[in-house]
C-alpha cells in the first residue's frame, strides 16, 4: 500500500509539472494541437454583435481630408442546424452615420439610417448564396443606403463565410501556423445594390487565410485567423442620379483579422484593412480623377440581449 | 483487496490524464493555455548574445493609376548578426553578406560594394547624421555586378532595406529609453503609442537625396495580439501600425536640377519575437505608399502608387549559407 501511495504521488507530481511549466515563459505551449475553427452554431444561439466601418477618404497624395464613420448593430438567431441546413437569421438596428474633417477630428453630428431598423435576411451557411440571396430593396438607391449594404457585406464575408469550408476551405486549417489559398481566390461576381450600382464585378485576387495564433479577448482564449487579399479589382457604374452616372474602376487589397472563442467557436470580434485605388470617370470628362480610400471595419461582440 | 487497488489507480490513471474532464464536449480551450495567456509576460528581456541569420526580401509592388499593378521589383537582403564576443571587433557587428536585386522580370543582380560589409547599429541618429550609424557613403551610386549603375530611387531602396530592418527588428521589437515602447507591453491585448509617433527622421541620402528630405511618422503604435510559433518556436505576436504617415524627398540629380517627392505611406505588420531568446523570428509588412513628384520639365507631375510587402525570416546558419 505505502508503494501505491508513493506511486500515484510519482504520478500526480509529473502531471502537476507540465502546467507550473506554462508559465515560464521559455517554455513551450503545445501550439501543435489541432483546433476546428469551423463556424459552430446550435438551434436557438443568439448573439449580438456591433460593426464600426470608417472610411478615410485621402486627396491625390493619399493624405485624409476627411473621414466617415458607419456603426450599426445586429442580432444573430440560429433558426435551424440539421444536415445541409445552417440556417441562421440576422436582424440590423441602431445604424447611425457621421462625418468630420481631417484624420482625428471627433465627429459631432450623427444622423440615423431609419431603414436599416430591422432590416433582416437569413443565410444558409451550410450552401451560401451571399449577397445574391440577400433582398436589398427596401434600402434606398442612396450612397447611404450603399454604404449600409457594403456594411452588410463586411459583416458576414470575413468574418463568417471565411470559417465554412465552401468559401472558407477551413477544414485545411487546424493548427497555428497553416496557411491556405482561400477557395474564393481568383473568384468574384456582381454587386449591384438597386438602381444605383450596376454592372458591377469584384473579382478576388490573390487570397489566402492563415492561423496566426493564440490571443486574448474579454478573458476568454481564442485562435486568432489572418486573411490576406491582393489585387481585387472592382467595376461599377454609380447612378448618381437619373441622368448622371459615373463609370468607375478600383483595386482593393485588404486583410485582417477574426478571433475566435475556443470554448464555444463563437466569433468575439474581427477587423478589416482596405485599401481602395479608384479611377472614377465622370460625365464629359476625357480624363478619369483618382480617389484614395481607405476604410477600417471592427466587428466586436456584445454582452447585452 | 488485490481488485480494489487496480480500480483505484485505473480510476487515479483517468482523473490526471483528463478523460473525465469538466470541459464540455465543444470546449477547446485548455485551462493551462488559458492560464497562460492571462499571465504577465515581459517582451524587452535582453536578447541572448548568440549569432543571428536573417533573410529579408522586399516585393515593390507597382501600380498604375487605375489601380493595375504594372511591376513587381524585388530586394533580398541576407544579413547576419554576430556578438562583440565573436565579432573580433570592439562592438556587435551586423555583416551585409548579400544583396540581390530584381527588377521586373529581368534577372536578379548583386551589389558587390555590400558584400561583406559590416556595420554597427546604434539607436537614433549618430553626430554625422547616420540613421542607426549606417553610412550613407556606401550608397552613393551603387553598382551591380554587371557594371550598371543603379538609379537614384533604387539606391534608395536598397538604403531603406537596412533602415527598415532595424525599424522592425530593433526600434520596435526591443526596450525603448525614453518613452513608450514594447517594455510597456505586458498582458495580451494591450497596445501603446510607439515614442516614435510623429518624429521626422531625416532621409536624406549622400548626393542623391539632400538634405531636409524626410520621413513623418503617424500615430505608431504596438499591440501585443498573442502568441503565436514560427518553425516550432514559441513566439509573442506584436502588431506594429504606423498610422498615417507623410514625406518630403527633395532629389538632385545635377547641381542645378530639383526633383521633389511628396506623399503619404501607412505601414502595418506584425513581428514574432521568440519567448526563449527574445530575437525576431519573423516579420511581415505591407505598405502603401502614394506620391506625386514634381518635375522641372513636361510632365511637371508624376503621380505613383507602390505597395511594399516585406518579409524577415531569422533562419538557420545551413539556410543562410545556401543563399
Amino acid at each position: 500500500m505505502k508503494n501505491l501511495i508513493i506511486f500515484l504521488s510519482a504520478l500526480v507530481i509529473l502531471s502537476i509539472t507540465p502546467s507550473i511549466f506554462l508559465f515560464s515563459q521559455t517554455n513551450l505551449v503545445d501550439l501543435n494541437a489541432e483546433y476546428d475553427l469551423a463556424l459552430f452554431d446550435n438551434p436557438g444561439d443568439t448573439s449580438h454583435y456591433r460593426l464600426r466601418t470608417v472610411y478615410y477618404h485621402g486627396n491625390a497624395l493619399g493624405i485624409t481630408y476627411s473621414r466617415e464613420e458607419l456603426i450599426a448593430t445586429f442580432k444573430r438567431e440560429v433558426k435551424k442546424i440539421e444536415k445541409g441546413v445552417h440556417l441562421v437569421e440576422y436582424t440590423w438596428n441602431a445604424a447611425k452615420i457621421g462625418k468630420a474633417k481631417g484624420l482625428v477630428e471627433n465627429i459631432t453630428e450623427w444622423k440615423t439610417l431609419p431603414y436599416a431598423e430591422g432590416f433582416s435576411y437569413a443565410i444558409n451557411f451550410a450552401a451560401p448564396n451571399f449577397p445574391g440571396g440577400v433582398d436589398f430593396s427596401p434600402l434606398p438607391s442612396t450612397l447611404e443606403g450603399m454604404k449600409f449594404m457594403v456594411n452588410v457585406l463586411d459583416a458576414h464575408a470575413q468574418f463568417e463565410l471565411l470559417r465554412t469550408e465552401s468559401a472558407g476551405g477551413i477544414s485545411r486549417i487546424r493548427k497555428a501556423g497553416d496557411r491556405i489559398s482561400n477557395p474564393g481566390a481568383w473568384q468574384g461576381g456582381g454587386w449591384d445594390f438597386n438602381t444605383f450600382i450596376q454592372g458591377s464585378d469584384f473579382a478576388n485576387g490573390e487570397y489566402e487565410t492563415l492561423f496566426t495564433g493564440f490571443s486574448m479577448v474579454d478573458g476568454k482564449v481564442c485562435a486568432v485567423l489572418e486573411y490576406i487579399n491582393s489585387e481585387s479589382l472592382i467595376k461599377n457604374k454609380t447612378q448618381v442620379t437619373p441622368k448622371m452616372s459615373i463609370e468607375q474602376e478600383s483595386t482593393s487589397n485588404f486583410w485582417g483579422h477574426v478571433f475566435i472563442d475556443l470554448a464555444t467557436r463563437k466569433l468575439l470580434k474581427g477587423d478589416l484593412y482596405e485599401y481602395v485605388i479608384t479611377h472614377a470617370k465622370m460625365p464629359g470628362q476625357k480624363e478619369a480623377i483618382k480617389l484614395f480610400e481607405r476604410r477600417l471595419i471592427e466587428i466586436q461582440s456584445l454582452n447585452e440581449e | 483487496m488485490r481488485t480494489k487497488l487496480i480500480l483505484l489507480v485505473i480510476v487515479f490513471l483517468y482523473l490526471i490524464t483528463g478523460v473525465w474532464t469538466a470541459e464540455g464536449p465543444q470546449d477547446q480551450s485548455k485551462d493551462a493555455v488559458n492560464a497562460f495567456l492571462k499571465k504577465q509576460f515581459d517582451l524587452a528581456v535582453e536578447r541572448v548574445s548568440q549569432k543571428q541569420y536573417y533573410c529579408m526580401e522586399t516585393k515593390i509592388v507597382h501600380f498604375s493609376l487605375d489601380g493595375k499593378r504594372t511591376k513587381v521589383d524585388t530586394l533580398n537582403l541576407w544579413l547576419e548578426y554576430v556578438p562583440v564576443a565573436l565579432s573580433g571587433e570592439k562592438e556587435d557587428r551586423y555583416i551585409c553578406r548579400m544583396f540581390i536585386v530584381q527588377k521586373g522580370t529581368e534577372p536578379p543582380v548583386s551589389i558587390p560594394i555590400l558584400k561583406d560589409w559590416s556595420y554597427k547599429f546604434i539607436w537614433g541618429t549618430d553626430e554625422a547624421g547616420r540613421v542607426f550609424g549606417i553610412d550613407h557613403g556606401r550608397f552613393e551610386n551603387l553598382k551591380t555586378d554587371k557594371g550598371d549603375i543603379l538609379p537614384p530611387v533604387a539606391s534608395y531602396f536598397v538604403y531603406n532595406t537596412f533602415i527598415d530592418f532595424h525599424g522592425f527588428c530593433d526600434i520596435f521589437a526591443t526596450r525603448t529609453e525614453g518613452g513608450k515602447g514594447i517594455q510597456d507591453l505586458s498582458f495580451i491585448g494591450d497596445k501603446i503609442i510607439h515614442a516614435a509617433s510623429n518624429t521626422e527622421p531625416p532621409v536624406n541620402l549622400g548626393s542623391n537625396v539632400a538634405e531636409g528630405s524626410t520621413f513623418k511618422n503617424g500615430e505608431v503604435t504596438l499591440e501585443f495580439k498573442g502568441i503565436s510559433s514560427v518553425d516550432e518556436r514559441l513566439c509573442s505576436l506584436v502588431a506594429f501600425d504606423s498610422g498615417e504617415s507623410s514625406f518630403n524627398m527633395i532629389m538632385q540629380p545635377t547641381p542645378k536640377m530639383q526633383i521633389k517627392t511628396v506623399g503619404s505611406s501607412h505601414y502595418k505588420g506584425d513581428l514574432y519575437i521568440d519567448l526563449e531568446s527574445y530575437w525576431v523570428r519573423k516579420v511581415v509588412m505591407d505598405e502603401v505608399v502614394i506620391s506625386e513628384t514634381i518635375l522641372p520639365m513636361p510632365p511637371h507631375k508624376v503621380n505613383a502608387v507602390i505597395e511594399r510587402i516585406t518579409t524577415i525570416r531569422n533562419v538557420s546558419q545551413v539556410e543562410f549559407l545556401q543563399r
